[in-house]
This record gives structure tokens, sequence and C-alpha cells, in this order.
């Protein structure tokens, strides 16, 4: 029912269907790769997962989450079902099951797509790589759940130490991926992620003895704690949380949505406060964009994300195999200010889209708020991208001036543009996830001038005068960019009817 | 209209003029050419069915909406002419109003405050005034989301307040709220009505508007059906003095749309163009 409520929406826009639908073969990517390869363990893929810490990533996601956050049901779940004479432990398999089919068989089903197709294609090794991503993921959703449970009814404290002890032996063999070549076999058997790596590096023999017990381990580990937890009557202590609906298109659970993620943020958010502002309106503004970005937690996101795109820059240098470090680097740098734009604008409509009824009858100073947002954003992502450059030109020894003048022109009318989206959507009361998708295509596009320019200095062995013409064509297009999107901003605020 | 709502209309003595008021949503009329008037000091209540047009008509005067057709004066100024400077005297508390939860009270009351420019100075003596007057002290650094409903409801009306309103427009304002939180907002409106405040009233709480309000304007299909006090609309709908408004509202609203159906015009053309279509 839970699957039904969250994917029920999909019926209503053909838009979701297809998006759907192209997210779910976009894994058939990955098959001539694998064909490419000799189904060894030097192939391409598995080198991959072998050397660097993608596998870690979502196990570690739900490890920590459920240090930070409780057992959770819906709220007609606990009006209808936990009214009804139904036990803890069936609602725990329920939940579970849910969990499960989320994570394995929605989020990964373009991978599950391809694992159909490789047994299909009797590709062994890569059989049993999907297997074991599976068997990871399940392993971690099942412990997640256990933990959120075996909280309320054991100490708080001890549970606590004992996640973090499971989150650090999940972990233990980053550190040496991080410094060495090859991964050292102990951080290995003590991580189910590791396991899998060295059952990966050798899949046959007495070398895989040993992986296959730890793994075996980690699943009768994660059962033991699940069967635990199920027999613990829960249902008096669960939280009740709005539905999260993939595609639902509509906002009746915004505030409940919101009240939630303010009372989780908000312990880690820094005491910055409104109550002492500037003298000036767009300072103002900005500084309760600020307060409003800190108290939700999006900085965290933002910085996560951040993080995560830099984190390629750790590995690179020290692996076989061979990226192009330029080229990788002008990916990431360029990334921030064409994407966190458009984060950040959708972040303004979910966070404060509700409240422009407050500026619209106080009068407030159109140009000046309409000023604020645009130099919010900046002011957001911009030092960001000032350390990735940094980290970049440090990893790679070369420093672009190139890069750094089209990642500030791209900032600047990016941000214009994510400040019209913004106000754009909440006027047309489009929350859709296809006016997303399409927003953020309109934002590549719109980068495109300013892209292309960049690239054909960067391989074209141009004179000067040429580059000089490039340059100057990318400043005034992203300047005529900025005024126009700034401007028709503050229009459509002056004519908005709430 | 069933009476002259500008009867007694005396230009000096209103704070707001509404005069043949229309607004369409996507063809779809929401006002016809609706009509009112409120006094200084004094509470006009708005009463319909839903869709109506209430809340459009509030909305327009705010400046939220624009119209199609028609004239506004807010304390004198005419809204077309002056658009946001008639603002400053009006103070708004919207149905089921939406404040932002990541703020505690007296960050959004600083925040209005703000906005509406007024001096820092008088700014932070206005909500520690109104913090005392509205008992939210203890809440003061509490973040909006910890806040009860009524709570919420009381900071919303204290910050209509932060410049002293001429006008305050109260769209459904009690709803959800315990009756403690209603008696405490009730006895704030009346001490502002006596210091010269109007209020404009929209409410579906019939009785509420019967006991509180000094006159009523009955509100059907975006037109003003009638205005006046209870007796005044006793006396319209030929009812007893022991006739409810709710009893003369619904009567009221059956006979404007009977006379509606029998004079309408349009609909006579109406239906000669869908008979010659059926042809």
């Amino acid at each position: 029912m839970r699957l039904v409520a969250s994917f029920g929406s999909f019926r209503r826009s053909k838009a979701a269907l297809l998006l759907f639908l192209l997210y779910s073969l976009s894994g058939l990517g990955i098959i001539p790769l694998i064909l490419s390869g000799n189904g060894s363990s030097k192939d391409i893929l598995v080198q991959i997962v072998l050397q660097y810490p993608v596998l870690y990533l979502l196990p570690v996601l739900f490890l920590f989450y459920s240090l930070i956050s409780q057992i959770s049901v819906i709220d007609y779940e606990r009006d209808f079902i936990f009214s009804a004479p139904i036990n803890a432990r069936q609602f725990f398999v329920a939940k579970t099951l849910y969990d499960l089919t989320l994570i394995l068989f929605i989020l990964c089903l373009p991978f599950f797509i391809s694992f159909i197709v490789i047994i299909l294609l009797l590709k062994v090794l890569y059989i049993l790589f999907f297997m074991l991503i599976f068997i990871i993921l399940g392993i971690s959703v099942v412990l997640e759940n256990s933990f959120k449970v075996l909280i309320i009814f054991y100490n708080r404290s001890l549970v606590r130490v004992l996640v973090t002890a499971v989150l650090i032996a999940f972990c233990a063999p980053i550190p040496f991926l991080l410094i060495y070549h090859s991964v050292p076999y102990v951080a290995n058997l003590i991580s189910p992620v590791g396991s899998a790596q060295e059952l990966l590096a050798n899949p046959v023999g007495i070398l895989a003895v040993a992986p296959v017990i730890s793994v075996c381990f980690w699943i009768i580990f994660s059962l033991f704690l699940w069967q635990k937890a199920s027999s613990l009557n829960f249902i008096p202590y669960a939280q009740v949380i709005p539905l999260r609906a993939a595609f639902d298109t509509s906002f009746r659970y915004q505030v409940q949505q919101q009240q939630n993620l303010l009372k989780q943020m908000n312990r880690f958010s820094i005491p910055v406060s409104l109550e002492q502002a500037p003298k000036s309106t767009v300072l103002f503004h900005v500084k309760e964009s600020l307060v409003r970005t800190l108290r939700f937690g999006d900085l965290y996101g933002l910085l996560l994300t951040f993080i995560f795109l830099n984190l390629p820059y750790l590995f690179i240098t020290s692996k076989a195999l061979e990226f192009q470090s330029i080229q990788m680097n002008s990916f990431v740098i360029l990334f921030i200010p064409i994407f966190f734009p458009i984060i950040l604008a959708q972040l303004w409509i979910t966070e404060f889209g509700d409240y422009f009824w407050i500026l619209k009858t106080f009068s407030c100073k159109v140009k000046s708020y309409v000023f604020s947002v645009f130099l919010w954003q900046l002011l957001l992502y911009l030092p960001m991208l000032a350390i990735a450059l940094i980290i970049g030109s440090l990893w790679t020894g070369y420093l672009s001036i190139g890069l750094i003048l089209s990642s500030v022109l791209l900032s600047l009318s990016n941000s214009a543009l994510g400040t019209f989206y913004g106000i754009w959507t909440v006027k047309r009361k489009l929350f859709t996830p296809y006016v997303y998708m399409m927003g953020m295509l309109f934002f590549v596009l719109i980068s495109l001038p300013i892209l292309i320019p960049s690239f054909i200095v960067q391989i074209l062995n141009l004179s000067d005068l040429y580059i000089l013409i490039l340059t100057l064509f990318s400043i005034v297009y992203a300047i005529i960019v900025t005024v126009f999107f700034l401007y028709s901003a503050t229009k459509i605020f002056s004519e908005m009817e709430l | 209209m069933l009476n002259n709502i500008f009867e007694k209309y005396d230009p000096t003595f209103a704070t707001l003029y509404v005069y043949n008021l229309w607004k369409a949503y996507d063809g779809v009329p929401a006002l016809n050419g609706l009509s009112l008037y409120m006094n200084k000091g004094e509470v006009l209540g708005l009463i319909g069915p839903n869709g109506s047009g209430k809340t459009t008509t509030i909305k327009i005067i705010l400046g939220l909406v624009k119209k199609d057709q028609g004239t506004v004066n807010v304390v004198g100024y005419d809204i077309d002419k002056e658009v946001s400077k008639y603002k400053s005297y009006l103070g708004y508390v919207p149905e089921a109003a939406t404040i932002p939860e990541y703020l505690n009270s007296y960050e959004f009351l600083y925040y209005v405050g703000r906005i509406r420019n007024i001096p820092e100075d008088v700014l932070r003596k206005r909500i520690d005034e109104l913090f005392s007057k509205f008992n939210l002290f203890e809440k003061k650094k509490s973040l909006i989301t910890s806040l009860s409903k009524g709570m919420k409801q009381k900071l919303v009306f204290s910050s209509t307040l932060l410049e002293d309103p001429k006008i305050l427009l109260l769209d459904e304002p009690f709803i959800g709220i315990d009756p403690e939180g209603q008696f405490e907002l009730k006895s704030i409106i009346k001490e502002l009505v006596e210091s010269g405040c109007s209020v404009l009233l929209s409410t579906h709480l019939l009785d509420l508007a019967e006991r509180f309000c000094d006159r009523v304007a009955i509100i059907s299909r975006g037109k003003n059906v009638a205005t006046g006090n209870l007796q005044e609309l006793r006396d319209l709908a030929h009812a007893g003095k022991d006739t409810t408004l709710e009893q003369l509202f619904l009567s009221l609203t059956k006979e404007s749309i009977v006379q509606e159906n029998t004079e309408s015009p349009s609909k006579q053309k109406k239906s000669f163009l869908s008979r010659l279509r059926r042809l």
C-alpha cells in the first residue's frame, strides 16, 4: 500500500512515466562496457568498483541516517493500520519489504534491468558483481531499520556506539583506498563492502573463502538484529512523517515536511539570527535567505554534493586508470555554476514559495528582493567554486584563466536564471518534477554559448584575436542574460497575483 | 442587489469604498459588480457561501489580485493610482496563513517590520509591546514551527499591528482557534475598533458575525446581495425580530439567486443562442 501511495502519482503524468522509463533503461548503457571486457577482474567496471569507494556511499548514508532519525510511519498508517488488530512485527516486515523494494527494485532499477541482461548473457563475474551490490544494499537497509527500533528500547548511547562501530567496520578499507594501490586483505574482511571487493578481485580459489565467510557473517548479523527488533512493540514510539511520494504534484504535506526537516536539521544549524540584520534592504533579504538555508540544512546538502564532486581528485593520480585530469577538473568546476543555481532555485521554491504573500502584501521593494535572491545564490556557491578551482589547479598543476572566466560568467548568468526560474515557477504554480527536469535542461542550454567558446579555446590552437573575440562574446552574452533574467524576474514579481 | 447599499454612505466617514468590482479567472466570473463601503471604527462582516468572492474582494483591496473593472478607495487613496502607499494603512490576516516556519517569533515580526520600512528603534519597541499584548514573551525565541496554531495566529495578528493600521482585513481569522484564543483576539479587535480602526471580517461563522459585527454584507455569486445591521436585514427580508442572521442569510441569498435567474438578460440571451445552436 505504501508503494502504491508513493508511486501512484506516476499515473497523473505521462512525462513522469516517460522519465521513469528512460531512467529504467539508462542502466543498459553499461552493457557495452561489460561486453567489451573479457569478464575478468581486470575489466574497467570491476576496476572502478575495486578502486573507487562508490559502493560505500549508500550503505554509509543508510547507517548514518539510522543515527539521526527514528522509525517512522505515515499519518494514514498510524490512523488506520495501527488502530487495526495488527502487531508490530507484521508492520515491521512490511516496512522492511517496502524499503528493500524501493532501494533494490526502484532506485536500482537500471542496475536490476542490466542484471537480468547479464544473467542472459551468462557473464558469471558480473552476475556475482550485481548480486554482491544487492546483498550489500540489502544488509544496509535491514541494519538501518533494526537500529531505528533497537535505539528505542535499549540504552540509546549503547546502540549509537554499536551503529558507529558498524559504520567504521563498513568503511574500514577506505583509508587504504586513498593511500595505497592495493587494498589490504584484513581491512577488507572486516567490511562487507571490502569483502565484496575481495570476492570480485579473486572470485575463485582459497582467497575467496574468507570474504564469503565475512559476507555471510554480515548477513546473519543483520538478520539477527532484525529479528530482535521485529519482536519489539515500537508502535507507540513511531514518528509520524509526511508521505514523500515520487512525482506527487500536490504540496499538501509541504508544511509538515518543512517542520520535520527543521526539527532534524536545526540541531546542526549554525546559530545565525535575523534579529540583528544589515540596514540595507538587499543585504537584509540576503541574510534572511541565509538563515533559511542554514536552518533547513541546505548548506550541508550542498557541501556534501561539493565534497562528492571533488572526491575523484583524491584517487585520480594514484590509480591505474588514466583519467584525463584536466577534463575531469573542468567537469567538476563547471558542474557547480550550471547545476547549483537550479538546486538553489528549487530549494527557494520549496522553502519560501508559500510565504510570497508576505512580500506582496507588505509592499516589499521588488528590485531589492529579486537582487537579494541573485546574491544569495552567488554567496552560497562561489566560495565552493573558488575552492574547487584551487584544488583543481593544485592537483593538475594547471591553472586555466579561461576556465575561471567561464565559471564566473556561468555563475552570473545562471544565478540570474535561477532567480527568474524560481519566481516564474511560483507564479505559474508549476510544482512538478517535469518542470524541474525541463528547467535543468534549460540551464544547460543557456550555458552553452559560454561553454562552447571555452571548450573551443581549450581544444583548438587559436590565435589571440580569435580567443579575444570568443571571450568578448561570452562576456557580452553573460551580461545580457543576467540583466534580462533579473529584469524579467522583477516584472513577474510585480505582476504576480496570489 | 436587494437593497441600495450606498443608502447611508457618507464619503467623509468611509475608510473603504469599493464600487462595481468585476473579476474573472479564466473566463469564470468571481466578482460581478460588487460594491460595499466601510466606516471608520466599525466592524463590517463579509459573509457568503464558498466561492462567492469574499477572499477575491479582500485580495483585490490588498493588491494581491488585479481587478478587471471597478474602483477601490482605501483611506482616500485610489489603489490604481497609489499602488503601494495605501498598504501602510492596512493590516491583513489571511485564511490559514502560512508564515516562515524557520524563523522564530521575534525574527518574524522583525522581518515584517523591515519589509514595511519601519525605523529600527520604533520597530523593536513595537515588537516588545506586541509580545506583551499578545502574551507571547515566552515564545519570543521559539521557532514558529514549534508554536501551536493559536500562537501562530496571534503572531500573524501581531504582524498586522506593527504600524497601527486604519483598516484590518481578516479572512476567517478564528478557524481552528480554541475559545480562549478567540476571546483574546476578539478583545484585541474590539480595542482597535474603539481606537478608530475599521475591520472587514470575512467569516462563515454566522453566529459570530451576528454578535460581533456592526454591519454585515451578504455576498453571493460575486455580488453584494444586501448590507446592513441585523435589524435592517430583517426589515429587508420582512422577517420577525427573532430571526437569526443564519436564517436571513439563507433567505436573502436564495432570493437573490431567484432574482438573478429571472432578471438576467444575458441568461435569456444565452438560452436563445443555445436554442439557435440546437437547430
